[in-house]
């Protein structure tokens, strides 16, 4: 490996299909995919972190060869198309064209994603000698009612880009997508494979870790191997030897404290900070307004509130994505929420 | 152009767009901080043009309106040269820089005729409205067009642009001025007089004049709004309803609503007489909201309203559901506004604009993540939301890894600070 690298999750990070540890039922099947030079739509999922982007690239490298970077696309169906993107294209008729029927003259609404990123690289045809494209989309329910615009861009140039959807849940996809797509299911890694990949990184980096360390390691991050190493690495600086103490300080400074911050403003009733604070969040991490909810959602279940409390907040915050929905300003249902929160938290 | 419009109906703008150097009010120009003869610069430029000269081309750079097409059509006039123009407004053109597979095409059809044809001047107009800035193609087209162009190219645009950095270097840049307000007032009066139009106040005009700031087009624009829409006017009233939305009649409009505002009439009354759009209001109300009101009960009942009026919003835009808009006004004008009902307002309050908030990333981080994209191939988003993080902890940790860090992605001071952020 490159030794001016100082991260070690990329370095170890799977570059072919035999480097991935412990899937070895998805992985012979790919393996059986490249073989026939043949696969159809691919569906997978498993939990977040497990690897199935890096799975699927691997795959989409292992299939494509020499012809990868022309003929390979990943997508991230959650991230907002920019205005930039959006007068790129031109969009210019919103309105249907059609005269006559249920249709006519009805606005025409296409999601900007759609029309914008994923059209243009599908119907370009395959380059070089490869079979077909490969598209890869991530985080695709977040795609909501236009899954049915997608399902129809695979029948039409299903022969030209093969898709891979990528999500974590599948039980929101719509039927007619998942009929289209063999299912892959990507397991957390066991134990024992786990064990095995972070001593032989140890090994590697010349330090040592214990076997209670690993396991405390491996519950915490469920399996998540990057985080892991990340973790390790961390660890690794203050010394040679890992034990379970020192990893749980790190782990401890590894936790991303934005949002328990944010709840300890809201116990304040402070809302002005409370703002402040969320909007910098957002803009460090670049999340949308939908992943703040998860997160703070994630937070208030483990908070020290009591029941009714809790629930309260649970209220708040689904009434809050609830509405965003349907709103334009993911600025003032989060504002709007907090707001709310903070009148509540008055009561404690 | 030099055929003489006989509808009444031509905009003045086009009517009296002079044809000659001698009937125009000439811009003033700044080449280098000093001050220059534009339009004997402009000449100078074109008599002495060669292929292989030291200049292609020539920018005018100015606020709209002062007279910087205007000028080239004089200065060609007078040659008596043909103008070859391109602008935001040629859809043609735009097409042809949005969709990059056509642009080689596009650009080799243009220089095709560029070299069977003589005597003729290159204008491409608002040239940092047209390229946006993502479009990588559109910089190198133009650079080889002046590479190869046998005519002189004078190119305007109206204000420094980032991304146009290659072009800036290669030609020779002038600041145009605006002009002055007598200038204007002379040219307005001059255009009066040719319409046989009389009853208009000098003091009107300097009403319009001061208002456009030197913008010669909005001015001419303005005047024949003001007569053609009912010949002399004797209030100033009609300039104000002519007046632009700007921040200011926003500012003071959320002022009002927030202190003035008693009834949810009031409020209505107050939205329906502004003319500012709605759609950027809500987000002003939204901004400036917590300043006006400070306890909390009343701020989670302000808020709940302009919440529910952007979900009704949301679905108007979405679905057309035009019939919910009483709804979406009342409840972020007359909903938030009385709302405050103990609230203390200390003083004068300072509105500020709304934030922009996005999915996007910043342009510091965004090279950043760039370098992990491109030696890892992850996505950017990816970098920001997992690895800068883990590199802030990692650098945080030693002087040693954070230098190994810098040098392994070959970081510069910006972005090192990024990292011990």
């Amino acid at each position: 490996m490159a030794d001016k690298n100082p991260i070690w999750s990329l370095n170890y990070k799977p570059k072919r299909l035999d480097d991935i540890c412990g899937r070895d039922q998805v992985v012979s099947q790919l393996k059986d995919f490249v073989r026939n030079i043949n696969f159809p739509h691919l569906l997978i999922t498993g939990n977040e972190g497990v690897g199935k982007t890096t799975i699927a690239k691997c795959f989409a490298k292992a299939f494509l060869g020499e012809f990868y970077d022309s003929n390979f696309k990943l997508l991230y169906a959650d991230i907002p198309v920019s205005s930039e993107e959006r007068s790129q294209a031109g969009i210019s008729t919103t309105f249907s064209k059609s005269v006559i029927g249920s249709r006519a003259g009805r606005r025409r609404y296409i999601h900007p994603f759609l029309d914008i990123k994923v059209k243009p690289f599908v119907q370009i045809r395959v380059l070089g000698e490869s079979p077909f494209k490969i598209l890869v989309v991530k985080n695709f329910e977040a795609l909501g009612q236009f899954q049915q615009g997608f399902r129809r861009l695979m029948e039409t140039y299903g022969t030209n880009c093969r898709m891979i959807i990528i999500t974590t849940r599948v039980s929101s996809i719509i039927d007619p997508i998942v009929s289209r797509c063999q299912l892959l299911f990507v397991s957390q890694i066991d134990f024992i494979n786990f064990k095995k990949l972070m001593l032989n990184i140890a090994d590697e980096e010349g330090i040592k870790i214990n076997e209670p360390a690993i396991e405390i390691l491996y519950k915490y991050t469920e399996g998540q191997i990057n985080k892991a190493i990340n973790i390790m690495q961390l660890a690794s600086m203050h010394t040679t030897l890992i034990n379970s103490e020192m990893l749980y300080d790190v782990i401890d400074l590894f936790r991303e404290k934005g949002i328990n911050e944010l709840l300890n403003f809201i116990y304040k009733g402070d809302f002005v900070k409370c703002r402040e604070h969320i909007r910098s969040i957002r803009r460090t991490y670049n999340y949308t307004a939908r992943e703040i909810y998860k997160k703070m959602l994630d937070e208030v279940l483990l908070a020290p509130l009591g029941k009714k409390l809790k629930i309260q907040f649970i209220n708040h915050i689904a009434d809050a994505d609830f509405r965003g929905n349907d709103g334009l300003d993911d600025d003032i249902q989060l504002s709007s929420l907090i707001s709310k929160l903070c009148l509540l938290s008055k009561k404690l | 152009m030099g055929k003489k419009p006989e509808e009444k109906d031509l905009p003045w703008v086009e009517k009296y767009r002079p044809m000659s150097l001698k009937e125009m009010a000439k811009p003033s120009a700044k080449l280098n901080n000093k001050k220059v003869d534009l339009a004997d610069e402009i000449i100078d430029f074109i008599k002495n043009y060669k292929k292989d000269g030291e200049f292609k081309a020539i920018l005018l750079e100015g606020p709209p309106g002062i007279g910087k097409t205007s000028i080239v059509y004089a200065i060609a006039g007078d040659l008596n040269m043909k103008v070859i123009e391109t602008n935001a407004s040629d859809t043609r053109t735009q097409k042809a820089i949005h969709r990059k597979l056509d642009e080689a095409s596009k650009a080799r059809d243009m220089m095709d005729f560029l070299q069977k044809s003589r005597n003729k001047i290159i204008l491409i107009d608002e040239i940092d409205g047209i390229y946006g800035v993502t479009d990588k193609g559109a910089v190198p087209t133009i650079l080889e067009i002046m590479k190869n162009s046998e005519f002189p190219i004078i190119m305007v645009a109206n204000e420094y642009k980032k991304t146009l950095n290659p072009i800036y270097r290669s030609v020779k840049k002038y600041e145009v001025q605006p002009l002055a307000d007598d200038e204007v007032i002379k040219i307005l009066k001059n255009i009066l007089k040719r319409e046989n139009l009389t009853g208009f106040k000098p003091k009107d005009l300097v009403k319009i004049v001061k208002k456009n700031h030197g913008d010669l087009r909005a001015s001419i624009n303005d005047l024949q709004g003001l007569m053609q829409g009912g010949g002399a006017i004797d209030s100033i009233e009609d300039i104000q309803n002519l007046q632009r939305d700007t921040s200011e009649v926003i500012f003071s409009l959320i002022r009002t609503l927030f202190t003035e505002v008693k009834t949810l009439n009031e409020a209505r009354n107050l939205l329906d007489k502004s003319d500012v759009d709605y759609s950027l209001l809500y987000k002003w109300v939204n901004e400036n909201l917590p300043k006006y009101i400070n306890l909390n009960d009343e701020l989670s009942d302000a808020f709940e309203n302009l919440s529910l009026a952007d979900q009704i919003f949301g679905r108007i835009r979405t679905y057309q559901y035009w019939a919910l808009l009483p709804y979406f006004f009342d409840l972020f004008g007359g909903g938030v506004a009385l709302s405050k009902k103990r609230s203390y307002i200390p003083g004068f309050v300072r509105n500020t604009f709304p934030q922009m908030i996005s999915g996007r990333v910043g342009a510091n981080k965004l090279s950043l993540a760039k370098k992990l994209e491109e030696e890892y191939e992850i996505s950017s988003i990816e970098a920001v939301r997992t690895e800068i993080p883990f590199l802030k902890l990692l650098a945080s940790m030693s002087i040693k890894k954070k230098k190994e860090i810098s040098e392994w992605l070959d970081l510069d001071a910006k972005e090192k600070k990024l990292l011990s952020k």
